[in-house]
This record gives structure tokens, sequence and C-alpha cells, in this order.
């Protein structure tokens, strides 16, 4: 059992709050994605968890046991850096062992377990080599399987993939999610690209300026963005945010009125910010009732599809469309966003 | 290809007097007084450097310039390594000025400082002893140790000491297994730096000890009385040390393995 809870938790530093009253649980055998950009405070909830930094006020609990002041050695955590930290005096046998040492394991069973390790990360071939004599996806190996061979109750990862060229990134990224469903522990992973988030997580905590500001499945965190920031940190491109005036069962956009799902605690005739995906909103050359017209203004062939930047009225909108839809700069066209594709995202002034 | 020859001239320049040095001491007595004067070897004896090793008091006082070397090295490691290592990784009040002043340490001529230590040594019962001299010695190489030693750890990443402690380490731990096999290097040079400033220092030496005093004390104060192959075999003995001391931390200076991945 190693669930996590991170509990009222305040870090400030000299000129800027870290975190800010940060409550957070992650579940046993989770995995957890904070997401944010630099600065958010993901880093100093990764560390926090690791017991590198102490919280000002509120609790750390790692599975059910109060951990708020015991040091990282003593957690039964295994950590991957984002500069993999492997020790360059040391072999890669050394180096995966070392934890296991400082427990005092025996030298078989250490044996075995490295062994194991190795085998696991791909990595037998390179025991023998120190890490200066390694490639970077090599050294990210060495650094994972230093963290699993010592079988810990959670594995914290602060942007591993991060140093890796594209190609090399998009493989690991990949095998480091079937690995982790395997072993089958309690994942803490920080990374600022949002498609890691996506991909990996089996839950995402967006954050922002040291506080959570949803914590949902990846689809969830995609599809029901919570707030403005949200919508459009995650997805490419980022959701289309426009304003409109709220309605009593929809949304004036634009002079057009578009049915929406009721929502406490918006007044009729309130600016309200609405969300919707690029690829939630169908564009078609005839005109129908319940389309807005709009001109498009840049046409960006992606290969998988089309991305349109229009204009709609006084606002620019994004849509995604099939390949094969005709289309030039200045035409006019007709927009109409799919049934339940429309999200509240908050009040115009709050963006 | 010119920093090359740049290199050569240097070196060349440097271990000119320490040939001529060299030649002098290993030649017949006879050598040193011939002329023409040549400038390679004639004929090699150890005459100059026997009647040198000989002469009374010269070994004891060697032996004693060992020791306080000794004694300095471990002394300015031992205190200047955690100073270091507390400048390097915690940013505590007081850090920059620490740092300025330990720069500044080093302007103030060793007089004013060896003249008060004299008084307190003789308080101590210290006067004339191989401890106070290497005392000083610790006191004249420590802000290098301090200054130099902070700059070694501070190259190596934080990241690898927070490793060590996630894998089970105490800080105390990760500091002697992680930061300092990674810092060998660099503390060698320091160590290299102190032991050969205590080596050559002749002044503190001489104020500090009337018998017990080290050896190029001994020699320098020997010098005007000397006779000339006396003093090319003085001479040599006195950078030998240093030579032998170089060559056996030169692995180290040159190590193979980098700190931090690039």
């Amino acid at each position: 059992m190693a669930e996590i809870r991170v509990e009222n938790v305040i870090k400030r530093y000299p000129g800027t709050v870290a975190l800010d009253d940060v409550t957070l649980t992650i579940n046993d055998n989770e995995f957890m994605v904070l997401l944010g950009p630099s600065g958010c405070g993901k880093t100093t909830l990764l560390r926090m968890i690791a017991g590198f930094e102490t919280p000002d006020a509120g609790v750390i609990s790692i599975g059910g046991r109060d951990m708020t002041d015991v040091p990282p050695g003593k957690r039964n955590i295994a950590m991957v850096f984002q500069s993999y930290a492997l020790f360059p005096h040391l072999r890669v046998f050394d180096n995966i062992a070392f934890g296991l040492r400082m427990h005092r394991v025996r030298a078989e069973e250490v044996k075995r377990r490295v062994a194991d390790a190795a085998e696991l990360m791909q990595i037998a071939r390179f025991l023998d080599r120190y890490p200066s004599q390694l490639s970077g996806g090599q050294r990210q190996r060495v650094a994972v399987a230093r963290a699993l061979v010592m079988e810990p109750a959670v594995i914290l990862m602060d942007e591993p993939l991060s140093n890796l060229d594209a190609l090399l990134r998009l493989q690991m990224r990949a095998e480091l999610k079937r690995l982790l469903q395997e072993v089958r522990t309690t994942t803490v992973y920080v990374t600022h690209d949002q498609v890691e988030a996506l991909s990996m997580g089996d839950r995402t905590a967006v954050m922002r300026d040291g506080r959570i500001l949803q914590v949902d499945t990846p689809m969830l965190v995609y599809d029901r963005p919570g707030d403005v920031f949200v919508a459009q940190f995650i997805g490419t491109p980022p959701m289309n945010v426009l304003t409109g005036r709220m309605g009593q069962r929809d949304v004036e956009l634009e002079g057009h009125r578009l049915p929406i799902a009721a929502q406490d605690g918006y007044q009729p005739g309130e600016m309200v910010s609405i969300g919707v995906r690029a690829e939630s909103i169908v564009v078609t050359h005839e005109k129908s009732d319940d389309a807005m017209p709009a001109e498009v203004g840049v046409v960006e062939p992606l290969g998988s599809h089309l991305l349109l930047t229009l204009t709609l009225g006084s606002q620019i909108v994004k849509v995604a469309t099939r390949t094969d839809f005709q289309v030039k700069p200045r035409d006019r066209v007709w927009l109409r966003p799919e049934a339940g594709s429309l999200r509240l995202l908050g009040r115009a002034d709050a963006a | 290809m010119l920093a090359y020859g740049c290199a050569v001239l240097i070196t060349l320049f440097m271990l000119a007097p320490v040939y001529l040095i060299a030649l002098a001491a290993l030649s017949p007595t006879s050598a040193i007084f011939d002329y023409p004067h040549v400038v390679w070897p004639t004929g090699l004896s150890l005459e100059n450097i026997w009647s040198f090793v000989t002469f009374q008091g010269v070994l004891p006082a060697l032996g004693r310039s060992l020791v306080v070397g000794g004694i300095t090295v471990v002394l300015s490691l031992l205190l200047g390594c955690p100073a270091g290592y507390a400048v390097a990784r915690y940013n505590f009040r007081g850090r920059d000025l620490l740092q300025l002043v330990l720069v500044n340490v080093r302007a103030v001529p060793l007089i004013i400082i060896s003249i008060p230590l004299l008084v307190t040594f003789i308080e101590w019962n210290l006067y004339d002893t191989v401890l106070s001299v290497a005392l000083l010695h610790t006191a004249i190489t420590l802000p290098f140790t301090v200054l130099l030693s902070a700059s070694v750890f501070i190259r190596v990443p934080g990241e690898l000491e927070e490793a060590a402690m996630s894998l089970g380490t105490r800080r105390f731990g990760a500091v002697i297994r992680v930061v300092l096999p990674n810092s060998i290097t660099g503390l060698a040079a320091a160590a290299l730096f102190a032991f050969v400033t205590s080596w050559n220092e002749v002044f503190a030496a001489t104020v500090l000890t009337q018998k017990s005093t080290t050896l190029p004390a001994q020699v320098v104060s020997q010098l005007s009385v000397s006779p000339l192959p006396f003093r090319f075999a003085g001479g040599l003995a006195l950078t030998l040390p240093a030579f032998v001391f170089i060559f056996f931390m030169r692995p180290y200076l040159f190590s193979a393995f980098r700190v931090g991945a690039p």
C-alpha cells in the first residue's frame, strides 16, 4: 500500500509562494502526472514527496505514514532525475547496486536484483561501463533501473524524458508506460509536456502558480478543462476560447445562439468564456441555419488533418478538418460546433 | 600550434634553472668550478649530494619538513573541505563576505601573523616545535584550500547527492560516497598546493623555530656561509620533494572520468 496524501501543503521561498495550499491524493498504484509550465510548483511538490524539501505547513503521508519529516532515504521512494544523476565514478553495475548496498542487502541478492533490473531495461551489456561511456538514452535506462531495483513503494520522475531527442523520447515514453504498468507501483511524474501528460498518466494534475487547478483523467482534462488556463495549456492546437453572452439555455456568440448545458453560478446576460476544441467544429462551404459565417485566414496542412485559422466576427477560431476540404485564404465558410462540444470556462473577465 | 609552442617555451623557461641546479648538484664537485662552463652532463657524481646529506642536521631537518608538510596537508584538508562544502552548497548569511575575507587573508604580510603567533606559541609551549610551524602553514594554506575545495564541490551536481540520499544515505554519507570520489582531482590539487607551500615556506619556519627548523629554513639560513656545491645540492633537495609529490598526484590531476553528464 502506498497511497500518497498531500494535505494543505504550503511552501514559500523568498519573494514567491512555490506551493499555495496544495491538497492532492494519489492512489495506490496510480500513475499521476504533475503538469504545468515552469515555475508552477510541480517540481517543488515532487521534491517534497521525495523529502528534499520540507513544507512550511501541511502534511505529506505515504502509505498511511506521516512522512513530512522523514529523510528521503527512509521513505521507500526512488527518484529518476532530469539529469539522470548517475554517479560518474561508479560503473553501471555499482550505480544500480548503490541503493541496495546502502540498505545492506546481501551480495548475492544485489547481484541477482541488479541483473534482473538490467535485463528489464535492456542494459545488461553495459554493466561494466562508466556512465560517461553511455549515450543519453542508455543513461536514462540506467537511471530507471537504479530506481526500479529498489522495488520502491513510490517512483518519482522529474521530467525524465526531457533530455532525449524527439524520436527517442517517443520510444521511451511508450516503454516507460509499459514498464510502470508491469511493476505496478505508485508513480508521480513531473512534466511540462502536455502530450506526455495525456499519453502516460492515469490522472493528470494541472498546476499553475503553486496551485492545482484540476485533477482528472487525461481525457477529461482534455475534454472538460476546468478553466481557461487548462483549456489553453492542453492540446495541440490549444482549445479555442471564445467570449459570448450567457442566455437562459444557450449562449450568444457573435450574434448566434448556441445551445449549451445550463450551469449553476452563471446569470443570463453575463459575458462568459466558451471553450471548444478545433476538431469539434464542423466546417462547410454550404450555408445552414445553425452555422456561423467565418473568413479563412491561414490554411495549414498537417498531414493527418488540415488546420484552419478563421475569423469569426471579431474573434479568432482554429478548426481542424479533413485534408480533402478545398479551401484557400479569404474564403467564406460556415462553422457549426458539434452538439455538446461547448464548454463553459468561467466568466470572461476572469481570464 | 601556437598554444603548443607557447607551452614548450614556458616549460623550458621553468625547467632551465631546475636543470642547471640538478646538473651542478649531480656533477663532480670540480665541474662546478670548470672554465669554460659546460651546460650538459660531463660526469655523474653523488659527492655533492653526499656531502649535503651527511652535513650535520640536514637529514633531521628533511624529516621535519616532511612531517610539517604532512600535518599541513591533513589539517588544511580536514578543516578546509567542510568549510568549502558549506560555501559551495549552503547560501548562509555572510557567505560572500567570508569568501572576500578568505581571499584577502593572503594579502596580509606573514610577519604580521608570525610575531603574535610567536608570542602565543611561547605561552603554549609550542615554540620551536614541528607542530607550531605546521599550524602556521595550515593558517597560510587554509584560505586557498577553502576556496579551491568550494570550487571543486560546486562542480559536483547537487542532484548526485540527492540521488544518493534518495537511495538511502544521509547527507554525510552522500558526501563521503559520491561527492568526495568525484572531487579527488581538485582536492589532490589543493593537497599538492598545501604541501608545496609548506615545503617552500622559509620565513615563518625561521621565526618560529630555533633548533627544530625545516629544511628550507635551515638551508637558507646557512646559504651565505656555505660552499657552492652545498648550495646546489641543497637547491636540488629543496625542489625534489615537490616534483615527487606532483608525480604521484599526477594521475588524479588528469583523472579519466569527468563529473556531470555533457
